[in-house]
């Protein structure tokens, strides 16, 4: 089913224009508080003056930096085809905790970048970014075209060289848009000062993008949670991350590979316990099986050829978030995938890549540095149970912790 | 699945994370409003009924006859572990808001929270804050974690990615879980419509004027509103511009302005 | 030529954050209104025209209608002068209109709307007034232009930053047309006080603005410092 709305990160340099984009994208669609702008377009009426669109934008914005009264609507905006909801995500690299933070649950993102800039530092590292979160549906803004007079033959070189840029990092945009924010040009509705663009709109582009919560797979994904005691029965609580779990199936449970049974699914409506014969993706349950050994941690599969791995050591790429220490060989770590979390150590660095221009720092490095990404192998105290995140997301990606602190993110590579 | 299963579905999963982490040492607070009201509601959908923590209600003793009925209602009904946390010390003491709204605040809010933290040893509250609330909610995460002062060091917050939380604690700290975090005050009552779920008659218009956010009787306001059900408050909701808190604050400040104006001698 | 633009409740922070160029002038400051007990317009504008401290005197009586004699003010020292709509001399009935429209809007008989049209239409008014006298052709000693757009608006909106700078930009605008037009003119430019935000309302702030043209930095002046600077056609050791 296609979802009612879709979250959106809008990524890129600070000074690219975004808190432009933003306002354009609001404005245009009529979600700006709509007395403040009445109020200030009466003012420029009344005195004979111009609107200045980029300083009231620039206000708004400052004012929910100073984290003074905001409208919701400020952050939403609608089209004719669904709500968006627009993710803050802040440029600067110090805060890049904050800025995957944001990213990470957006259904989709719009990396800006300043036509007459070009690719700088910030692009490559969100770049980066939307990559290592697997955001597949990207769409590029070329923005401040009429900086370049909307000249197609300048678009055009910029063009290609984002294009280059972003298959170094395996991202194949949706579209390439060739915008102004300020003057509104090809944000919400086609522009005719860029007639030689046959492509649409950047909200037109937006529109496109399916965003659906249909399993990938027919085979179940269950982590447990936990477990809980109701009227005397063992409750098994957890999410289903992939196809849909049946009462009665026969279905493993992984690492162990051992081979239980689904005797019931609840369901709670209104005030009462309901009882399911078949749940699908996306949906927390709790169910009954005739099994005394469960535990959170465990993933319940469909008993099938195509189970997910089971290894103690893999291969990740990562991304150290940590500002305040550095990661060293042998350190200790603990990695949080779905609901497992396992102790082990970094045993290689097999490369260590500047994440803003994807440069190789080093080839069997020691240590990771702040905003690096490093090619790892982990040696793990306990098998994990993983799989291809373009399969399962949630068992493709993780966490480290030390210290109790999310230190960094990663995507599973392979087993070793 | 539609937009507000998805936010129940994920509201459902940060609340059984939080219990799997924190057994026995969580609470839900609950000021019997209609946000944490529907928390407590996907509390008890994400546990079949049966709330396995105790929620927390901070009584100021200044709270409308209204909310202390409907507490006690369902706390009946649902089998709720109720505790009522009071500082009694101060309320001995004679603070009101008479005497001074932000010391009453300090004292029978922060404080009584404070003082129940420590007597049942919690490490971690779900709470029912929203991101749309206010702008500085912008930054909260979902697993906030607060020193032994309960301050939030917001400049210094730990990534949280995809619905990996942060899950363990340093000595002295403890956990605000926001499980409503990403849920908008319209999807509130649009939830509240479909699942039909119970909240005080404060809301409701009477005589012309409803509550939109409630807490203490003595400082509380009204709204215009001709809303008498859920359905026509989500309606209502549809076409109101200004923000939830944003009522409150500007009667204050146009009345301080009157008052000024007075004295600059422009009245 | 002296020419002083009186620009009630002009703002310091304001004229930096939104780059009034025209408006910050060789130098430019704060003044300090540290005499006053309250900020108040009338008070403040009769004691910048007679160099002495006219809060008491005022007080005893109607504020709105007190009228100052041309001899107790620095205009009585020049040959030639013009003043426009100047408070405690001059100032014109039609500011009437503006206070009932605020006490209409706190009332809740009036938007800020209507509140603001009527100053829209005061400052239309007396912008033509004004460059009609100094483009007249006529030789003044002294010309003082008043404009009170920035603080009537600013009452019941300084707090929105962007609807301020609006304004403010049309009083740069203003600024730098009399720059063009007399390039040899002393120009100063002061404000009454300025102001401060509350919520989306503006209280006085509790000092003013200054700024001139030629090169005498007059640091933290106070109201009544200026009438022997202007008698004295600045003239003196700075």
């Amino acid at each position: 089913m296609q979802k009612e709305s879709l979250k959106l990160v809008i990524v890129g340099s600070v000074d690219h224009g975004k808190s432009t984009l933003i306002g354009r994208l609001l404005y245009d669609t009529n979600s700006l508080p709509q007395e403040k702008i009445d109020e200030i377009k009466k003012t420029c009426q009344m005195l004979g003056r111009d609107l200045e669109f980029a300083y009231l934008i620039d206000h708004l914005q400052e004012e929910r930096e100073k984290e003074m009264t905001i409208d919701t609507s400020q952050t939403f905006f609608k089209s004719a085809m669904r709500e968006y909801i627009i993710i803050d995500a802040p440029g600067h690299k110090e805060f890049i905790q904050n800025m995957m933070t944001g990213a990470s649950q957006a259904d989709a993102a719009v990396l800006i970048i300043d036509g007459s800039e070009g690719v700088v530092e910030q692009t490559k590292r969100h770049a980066y970014i939307l990559n290592l979160l697997a955001i597949k549906n990207v769409i590029v803004a070329v923005n401040k075209i009429d900086k370049l007079n909307y000249d197609e033959k300048k678009f055009n070189t910029i063009k290609n060289q984002i294009l280059e840029f972003l298959e170094k990092v395996a991202i194949v945009p949706l579209a390439v848009v060739p915008i102004s924010a300020k003057n509104g040009d090809n944000v919400v509705k086609k522009s005719n000062q860029i007639s030689w663009y046959q492509g649409a709109s950047l909200l037109e582009e937006l529109d496109k993008i399916a965003v659906s919560h249909e399993q990938k797979t027919k085979n179940l994904r269950l982590p447990i949670q936990d477990i809980c005691k109701i009227n005397g029965e063992n409750i098994i609580l957890g999410r289903i991350e992939n196809g849909k779990i049946n009462c009665g199936d026969q279905v493993k449970i992984l690492p162990q590979n051992n081979k239980i049974k689904i005797e019931k699914i609840l369901n709670f409506i209104g005030s009462n316990i309901v009882l399911s014969k078949e749940v699908g993706a996306g949906y927390n349950i709790g169910a009954v099986f005739n099994s005394n050994e469960l535990s959170r941690g465990q993933v319940i599969c469909t008993d099938n050829q195509e189970l997910p791995n089971v290894d103690d050591k893999i291969k990740a790429n990562i991304f150290w978030l940590d500002q305040n220490r550095n990661y060293k060989i042998g350190d200790h770590i603990s990695l949080k995938c779905t609901t497992q979390e396992i102790d082990g150590i970094i045993e290689k660095i097999e490369k260590r890549i500047n994440s803003s221009n994807l440069e190789l720092l080093e080839k069997d490095a020691k240590e990771l540095k702040h905003t690096e990404v490093g090619e790892v192998a982990f040696n793990l105290e306990k098998p994990l149970v993983f799989e291809d995140s373009s399969i399962t997301p949630e068992l493709g990606r993780f966490v480290l912790i030390q210290n109790q602190n999310v230190v960094a993110g990663g995507i599973i590579k392979s087993k070793i | 699945m539609n937009q507000i299963t998805e936010l129940e579905q994920k509201t459902i999963y940060i609340i059984r994370e939080a219990y799997a982490q924190y057994k026995g040492k969580m609470a839900m607070l609950w000021s019997i409003g209609k946000d944490s009201t529907s928390l407590l509601w996907l509390c008890r959908k994400a546990f079949f009924g049966k709330l396995p923590f105790p929620v927390m209600h901070i009584d100021t003793s200044f709270k409308f006859k209204e909310i202390y009925e409907f507490r006690d209602k369902y706390t009946k009904e649902w089998g709720l572990d109720l505790i009522v946390a009071k500082n009694e010390e101060a309320l001995k003491r004679g603070v009101n808001p008479k005497k001074g709204k932000f010391e009453c605040c300090t004292e029978l809010k922060t404080n009584a929270l404070k003082q129940a933290m420590t007597k049942y040893g919690f490490r971690a509250l779900l709470l029912a804050i929203r991101r749309d609330e206010h702008g500085i909610r912008a930054k909260e995460r979902v697993f906030s974690p607060r020193d032994e002062h309960f301050t939030w060091d917001y400049k210094n917050q730990p990534a949280e990615l995809w619905d990996q939380y942060k899950s363990k604690l340093a000595q002295d700290q403890h956990f605000r879980i926001h499980p409503m975090l990403h849920w908008t005050e319209k999807n509130i009552w649009e939830y509240i419509l479909r699942e039909n779920i119970p909240i005080t008659s404060l809301y409701f218009s009477k005589n012309g004027k409803r509550y939109r956010s409630i807490g203490c009787e003595t400082c509380c306001n009204p709204v215009c509103s001709n809303a008498k059900t859920v359905k026509e408050i989500v309606e209502e909701l549809k076409v109101t511009k200004t923000a939830e808190r944003a009522g409150r604050a500007q009667d204050k400040e146009q009345a301080y302005m009157m008052q000024k104006l007075r004295t600059l001698g422009y009245m | 030529m002296i020419i002083i633009l009186g620009f009630d409740g002009l703002e310091y922070e304001y004229v930096k954050k939104f780059g009034c160029r025209n408006l910050m002038q060789k130098h430019f400051g704060k003044t300090d209104l540290s005499q006053f007990s309250e900020p108040r317009t009338i008070v403040l504008w009769s004691s910048f025209l007679t160099g002495k401290n006219q809060e008491k005197r005022i007080l005893s009586g109607d504020l709105w209608t007190f009228k100052l004699k041309k001899e107790e003010t620095f205009f009585n020292h020049f040959k030639n002068f013009y003043v426009l709509d100047t408070p405690g001399y001059n100032y014109s009935e039609d500011h009437k209109k503006e206070r009932d429209a605020l006490r209409a809007f706190f009332e809740k008989k009036g938007t800020v709307e209507n509140y603001d049209e009527v100053a829209f239409e005061n400052h239309k008014k007396i912008k033509e007034q004004f460059f009609n006298a100094l483009n007249s052709g006529t030789n003044f000693d002294i010309v003082m232009g008043y404009f009170g757009v920035a603080d009537v608006v600013g009452h019941l909106s300084f707090g929105l930053e962007e609807k301020m700078k609006i304004i403010y930009n049309e009083l740069d605008e203003i600024t730098r047309k009399v720059q063009e037009k007399h390039p040899d003119a002393t120009i100063l430019i002061v404000s009454d006080h300025g102001m401060k935000k509350i919520g989306r309302f503006g209280d006085h702030s509790n000092y003013a603005f200054w700024s001139l043209n030629i090169d005498k930095n007059l640091g933290n002046p106070k109201t009544t410092d200026f009438y022997s600077m202007i008698i004295n056609n600045f003239k003196m050791s700075s």
